[in-house]
């Protein structure tokens, strides 16, 4: 039976040529993880601003200048977030065109 | 998502203040205009009383709709939101029962129109998010 064996010395496939010792650590996800944490920063903001303009326009706050630069950052932060999904795409599809 | 969930939000409470704000200029105009009438009496709205009331609606529990035949209910709850005029109770200063107080109606004045200038400026930031988001943040 031994003689099935066809040579030895290969290594078998799924040992990494690499060191194991510095084999990339697990990476599942961290880039998706910091732009969904980023996402719900974003709509956090916006929730805070929408707060804010209820307040405001139903008199419980007179805080105008508050209001407004909340509502400033929370449509910065989308503008923002917006942008990083365009060039996320970008990216994708520039990778899709590529040929091998 | 229906279309009208779209506008959904803080717009409606937005366009309530902004008409009720209008109206509201015009009657403090209406006070000014009337500052030498004999007998007359100013009167004011008090919008943030008006918008407190129903502002709270929008989390009511909404009516079911389970049989084709049921009404949908199309009101957002701030249409109940009526105008009520109120007699401020200003002292007459004059002998003529005129109960105008100038200064009183300059103040109100011009924090209502603060007020409206700050809530058109918020809804029109807020239209500006919506075409951003529809135009790709072009």
């Amino acid at each position: 039976m031994s003689d099935l064996i066809i040579n030895k010395t290969v290594p078998p496939i799924s040992t990494p040529l690499a060191d194991p010792s510095k084999a990339a650590e697990p990476t599942d996800g961290a880039f998706g993880k910091i732009i969904g944490r980023a996402i719900n920063d974003v709509n956090k903001q916006m929730a805070e601003a929408d707060k804010a303009v209820e307040a405001l326009t139903s008199g419980t706050n007179k805080d105008i200048h508050g209001t407004m630069i909340a509502m400033e950052k929370a449509s910065i932060s989308f503008h923002l977030i917006n942008q990083i999904r365009n060039k996320i795409i970008d990216a994708y599809k520039e990778v899709q065109r590529m040929s091998f | 998502m229906g279309i009208q969930k779209l506008f959904g939000g803080n717009f409606p409470l937005l366009e309530k203040s902004l008409n009720l704000r209008a109206r509201r200029h015009e009657l403090i105009v209406s006070n000014i205009a009337n500052a030498d009438t004999p007998h007359y009496k100013s009167f004011d709205i008090i919008i943030e009383d008006e918008l407190q009331k129903t502002g709270n609606t929008s989390h009511a529990l909404p009516l079911e709709t389970t049989h084709r035949n049921h009404l949908r209910s199309v009101s957002n709850g701030f249409d109940q939101v009526t105008i009520h005029t109120k007699e401020s109770d200003g002292l007459s200063l004059r002998g003529d029962g005129n109960t105008v107080d100038m200064d009183r109606e300059m103040v109100n004045l011009s924090e209502n129109a603060i007020n409206y200038r700050a809530a058109s400026q918020i809804i029109g930031k807020m239209f500006g998010v919506l075409k951003a988001a529809i135009n790709n943040g072009k």
